[in-house]
């Protein structure tokens, strides 16, 4: 909830992106705006003329003058008018791409712990449905602020020349209009809260239980599952009853006004014995006095929403970022690739210490497995390594270089690394393999995937190489993917690799295959495995056994089991249930 | 969109006085510039104090009148849309209620929800803004061109075929805006795209050095975007422009054609009445347009919620047999099975026969049939070929709600919903306390004993309080609570290791005698013990037996066996001796 000195700062916030960086369109659009929305009250001003004219003298030049001009002003009425409406949808969609860039700027360089926080949906949101909702907002806004405002004031302008005593009556009522808005507005605010809340319960429980759907059948949950379906639902249609009814009574009421303005300006006109044409401009102008108020009352809520939205946006954009230390750029084929850890100390919070004085060395081109429980710290290294986290005391050396000398690109390019949760692109499969050297041509990417053992299933597809891969990845299987993410680390052919073996998902086949995979990636290069295939450790050049943060244990396989310790209990669950180790994210 | 209409129905009486209300009160205020026209004719010449308030007070009674009924009229306007969206919402829950799993798999489960929140919001507008907006209209255009033709026939003519010119171009134009529409959309649903990838993907574009180049391709996708909504903008702005256009000419055409005839019978004042109804029937038009906008938009929504309507109800899901003979010499019997979710067969040729308490192992890999071989048990799906019989009686005889009452199954994903534990478990069936502590005994998840709350503690939305290997013991205690007679754990126990794991078996062996179990898992460890296990590849069985007649008799359970085990004996017998 932000204060009312918040929301004001983000209207002037919201003005600034209209005016100063679009200043040459949004004053042009204002411009045409003031034009057309003159020309257009100026067209009754008319109307009551060339009667009048017509009245008192019949048909003579006068009155074709006037019917001229008039003329004119409906051709600039409806060239303005076009032009302005247009104009505003450009603002409108300029402050919408800025702010949409900006954003996708920001994400880039988010500080990986506060991406870890929030959750994704939420930011998924502030980056699509809310950049709408302010781009609605500029559009409308411009569309109807500024316009109704003029045809108030030119209005009472127009109804001041023909008669003060008429036009004054009818200037009574604007208390009234405003009055009347601000309670509908206010009472709206409320009731559309409420309503959104509601809707926002009602979307939830529907997600929660369809989502279960075959659960439900297969446990005959239905009828209570129709029960608190119909429960929220049906609170949900008082709410919207409410909302509804209420922001539906500024037509009636504006029209009430409108007609009371009318029914003055006829009966006063006629008893002030004005000219007819004088009294018919009263009526039009009169019948539509009220709707300039109305229109603005049904703009605010739309600028109030456009204004939260902002406020949304903002929260990410000052969000903590990533830090660069440094732009010294580190050549991954020039360091000798082996990895240091010293003295490291690391807590994920501060109260709760977790990895203290941790020390590792890992010389270059050997493979390295780690093993632990859920929690014991295997994520944690890579995280450390990656500098997604940052450590908090000691210092990580990879060929003898702090990795905190060095710009974050150039560490990161040092590394491929293959994570447990596949990461495909709505591209096509060149594409995503080309990931990290888009300019790799069609035989190297073939050769990667060959030796990822994806080729066989990819010329099998339709387009083969050139295939999308579609939003729903349906098209591929999840073994496949897992696959296709190999073939990219291949083809990035970094020096040293990390990888998450879980590979839980996938049939013992294609596991064979993942795993042939695997082994020839990593030949030749430094390793830091989270181990779950057996052979990875038993291959492994040294095995580290974590537990809480600590290396507990530490050497190859035999002189390990024969310990009969932690890693001996491991194995034993291990050798029968090979992903007993990782419950997922540790 | 018609045949959705009438859960508008069901709230008759409110629906019908909304629009009487709206009728009358459209009619009466059409009155308002036809007396008003008449008063200052009258008095154009001198003034009648007593003409001046006569129609004075009548003017003003007929807006005092006006006000109410159209606040009445709002009222249960509303009242009939809100209603028409909860009773449209509350027919198509129940009615997935009634779908079998064909029937979810068909429009799928993302889908259903968008469906059943997305799209009959999208109808309840439509229902709401016509209420609200678009009744008054077409009554408005009709009663203004009623009075016309009442106050000049001559006229009128012209008045109607202005009309009928905006009309046109207003529909032309719509046709048009929809399909750019469509266009913007699919630019909007690209934009979604790359940014869900980019905030899902944070350490990965990071790992491959690709911010800048992300950016880059996000700024391409924002700038089509805005390309796209600026076409359509090009002709969405032409809208009232064109309106205003054809009827100002249309009033000059009038003052012109009145002024050149000269006609004595035109008063100044009808004149004026002209005008006043000109304006309301363009104010008419342009809200009809934007009305027409969101029936476009609508449209698709009702084939989408009417694709749900059309889906037959799961059979028999009340009627059908209600006992079982436990004494029947097999539990689960598949005589020669052929099932696929379309014209091609998933599961081939599959007989197996098990006794009361036995336990069926099913190995095999990602796609091999094994869950859908299971889902033929309670009934999910039916067989195309062959017949599944439980306890002697065909699947296709049962009533299913009875048989998925003592055929248990603990799903892949262990679905827990938010809530208390106790509910997770009850899910829905009524159970006491102490059978639900006894079931998460036996699942080996009396962890929940160590929390304050014990069996009321919450979990939270997305179960992210408990871990995967949790989780999946509530989802095994909530399958074992109401005592089934078959029990399914399909790939049940892929987070747990092997102490838990056998733990669990022991401990189900223990409680539950009589059970009958069917395991499935690509591990072999997990089906090992089992009295049959079969192997299955390819929707058709390769092996069935026990663990030791298959090592011998077949190669491919021999392979995925050695896969999983390590190279040398040797180690296993040094492990094993250490212990002593």
């Amino acid at each position: 909830m932000t204060t009312n000195s918040g929301k004001i700062k983000s209207l002037k916030i919201l003005f600034s992106y209209v005016f100063k960086h679009n200043t040459k369109v949004s004053l042009f659009s204002l411009a045409l705006s003031t034009i057309e929305t003159v020309a257009s009250i100026a067209f009754p001003f008319l109307i009551g003329s060339a009667i009048d004219t017509f009245t008192e003298n019949g048909i003579q030049s006068s009155f074709f003058s006037i019917i001229a001009l008039m003329s004119l002003l409906t051709a600039v009425s409806a060239i303005s008018g076009y032009l302005t409406s247009y104009l505003n949808n450009v603002v409108g969609q300029l402050v919408v791409k800025e702010i949409r860039n900006e954003l996708m700027q920001k994400l880039q360089k988010l500080s990986v712990p506060y991406t870890d926080s929030i959750s994704r949906g939420d930011l998924l949101s502030r980056m699509t449905n809310d950049i709408e909702l302010i781009g609605d907002g500029v559009t409308q806004g411009m569309n109807q602020l500024f316009s109704c405002l003029i045809t108030i004031i030119t209005t009472m302008g127009f109804m001041f020349w023909l008669n003060t005593y008429v036009a004054l009556s009818i200037i009574l009522l604007t208390p009234f209009s405003i009055l009347t808005t601000a309670i509908i507005v206010k009472k709206c605010r409320l009731t559309f809260k409420t309503q959104q809340e509601n809707l926002g319960s009602l979307s939830g429980l529907t997600d929660e239980l369809i989502s279960e759907q075959k659960l439900i059948i297969a446990y005959n949950y239905d009828k209570i599952a129709i029960k608190r379906f119909e429960e929220s639902n049906e609170n949900y249609r008082k709410s919207s009853m409410s909302a509804n009814f209420f922001s539906s009574l500024s037509n009636p009421i504006t029209r009430f006004i409108n007609n009371i303005a009318y029914l003055v300006a006829g009966l006063l006109g006629v008893m002030l014995r004005l000219s007819v044409g004088t009294i018919g401009g009263f009526l039009i102008y009169a019948g539509r006095f009220a709707r300039p108020f109305n229109d603005i009352g049904n703009v605010l809520p739309q600028l109030q929403t456009a204004v939260a939205a902002l406020n949304r946006a903002f929260e990410m954009l000052n969000a903590p970022e990533e830090i660069e230390y440094s732009e010294t750029i580190l050549d991954p084929m020039q360091i000798t690739s082996d990895i240091v850890f010293k003295n490291v100390d690391f807590s994920y919070s501060k109260e709760v210490p977790f990895i203290t004085n941790f020390n590792l060395e890992v010389a270059s081109g050997k493979k390295i497995a780690v093993v632990g429980r859920t929690g014991s710290g295997k994520t944690t290294l890579v995280n450390l390594l990656m500098r997604f986290y940052e450590i908090d005391g000691g210092s990580i050396l990879i060929g003898g270089t702090d990795i905190r000398s060095v710009s974050l690109d150039s560490l990161r390019r040092c590394f491929g690394m293959v994570l447990q949760d596949t990461w495909i692109m709505n591209e096509s499969i060149r594409y995503n393999i080309a990931y990290s050297k888009p300019t790799t041509s069609l035989d190297d990417i073939i050769k990667a995937a060959k030796a990822a053992q994806c080729h066989d299933f990819i010329i099998q597809m339709e387009n083969g190489y050139d295939t999308i891969l579609g939003a729903h990845f349906d098209d591929l299987s999840e073994g496949q993917r897992q696959l296709i993410c190999i073939a990219r680390v291949m083809l990035e052919d970094a020096p040293m690799l990390i990888l998450d073996e879980a590979t839980s998902s996938i049939d013992t086949r294609t596991e064979q295959l993942v795993g042939e995979a695997f082994d020839l990636m990593t030949k030749n290069k430094t390793g830091i495995v989270i181990a779950h295939r057996l052979s990875t450790i038993q291959n492994a050049d040294s095995i580290l056994v974590l537990d809480k943060g600590h290396i507990v244990e530490q050497g190859q396989h035999l002189e390990l089991l024969t310990k009969n310790g932690l890693y001996a209990e491991l194995y034993r669950a291990q050798f029968l249930k090979p992903n007993s180790l990782a419950d997922s994210n540790s | 969109m018609k045949n959705l209409f009438k859960f508008l129905g069901r709230n008759k009486k409110s629906a019908i006085l909304g629009l009487a209300s709206k009728f009358i009160e459209t009619i009466l205020e059409l009155f308002l510039p036809l007396i008003m026209a008449d008063l200052i004719e009258k008095t154009s010449s001198q003034i009648e104090i007593k003409l001046i308030l006569v129609n004075g007070f009548l003017m003003l009674g007929i807006i005092l009148i006006n006000i109410a009924l159209a606040i009445f009229g709002q009222y249960f306007a509303t009242k009939a849309s809100t209603s028409f969206g909860k009773s449209l919402r509350d027919a198509l829950f129940n009615h997935i209620n009634k779908l079998s799993y064909s029937g979810i798999d068909n429009i799928g489960v993302p889908s259903l929800i968008t469906r059943l929140t997305s799209d009959t919001s999208a109808l309840q507008n439509v229902v709401f803004m016509t209420v609200r907006v678009g009744l008054r209209a077409p009554f408005v255009a009709i009663g203004a061109i009623i009075m016309v033709i009442i106050i000049d026939p001559i006229i009128a003519p012209v008045f109607l075929g202005i009309i009928a010119l905006v009309v046109l171009s207003v529909i032309l134009l719509s046709k048009k805006s929809s399909k750019i529409y469509k266009a913007v959309r699919k630019k909007l649903d690209r934009i979604v795209s790359v940014t869900s990838e980019n905030v899902t993907g944070v350490r990965v574009v990071r790992a491959n050095s690709r911010r800048s180049a992300e950016i880059e391709r996000f700024s391409i996708t924002a700038d089509e975007y805005k390309k796209s909504s600026l076409i359509a903008a090009r002709f969405t702005s032409l809208l009232h422009p064109i309106s205003l256009l054809v009827v100002q000419t249309g009033v000059l055409g009038i003052l012109v054609v009145a002024g050149l005839t000269n006609n004595p019978s035109i008063s100044s004042a009808k004149l004026t009445a002209f005008v006043t109804y000109m304006m309301q029937i363009l104010f008419a038009i342009i809200v009809l347009t934007n009305l027409a906008n969101i029936f476009v938009r609508a449209t698709a929504s009702s084939q989408r919620i009417n694709e749900i309507l059309e889906l037959n109800p799961s059979p028999a899901l009340d009627d059908g047999i209600t006992t079982i003979d436990e004494n029947n010499e097999y539990a689960i019997e598949f005589d020669n099975v052929h099932f696929g979710y379309s014209s091609e067969n998933v599961l081939t040729n599959i007989s197996f026969k098990i006794k009361k308490g036995e336990t069926l192992g099913i190995l095999g890999g990602t796609g091999s049939g094994k869950t859908s071989l299971v889902n033929l048990i309670p009934a999910f799906y039916f067989p195309k070929k062959g017949s599944v019989k439980i306890f002697g009686v065909d699947t296709r005889l049962f009533n299913l709600k009875f048989l998925r009452s003592f055929v248990s199954v603990a799903p892949q994903k262990a679905i827990i919903s938010s809530g208390t534990v106790r509910d997770g478990i009850a899910f829905g069936r009524d159970l006491s306390d102490a059978t639900i502590l006894s079931a998460l005994k036996v699942a080996k998840a009396s962890f929940i004993n160590s929390s304050p709350e014990g069996i009321y503690k919450q979990i939270s939305r997305d179960a992210h309080n408990i871990s995967g290997g949790q989780k999946q013991r509530l989802s095994i205690a909530r399958a074992i609570a109401a005592n089934p007679k078959i029990l399914i754990l399909d790939d049940a126990g892929s987070a747990l290791d092997y102490a838990t794991d056998r733990a669990l078996s022991n401990s189900l062996s223990e409680f539950y005698p009589g059970l009958t179990k069917v395991l499935v898992s690509q591990r072999v460890f997990a089906v090992r013990q089992s009295d049959v296990i079969i192997m299955i590849e390819a929707g058709t069985i390769v092996g069935i037996g026990t663990h030791d007649t298959l090592l011998q008799t077949c190669v491919s359970y021999r392979e995925v066996y050695t896969s999983q085990t390590p190279n040398t004996d040797i180690n296993m017998t040094e492990v094993v001796q250490s212990d002593n």
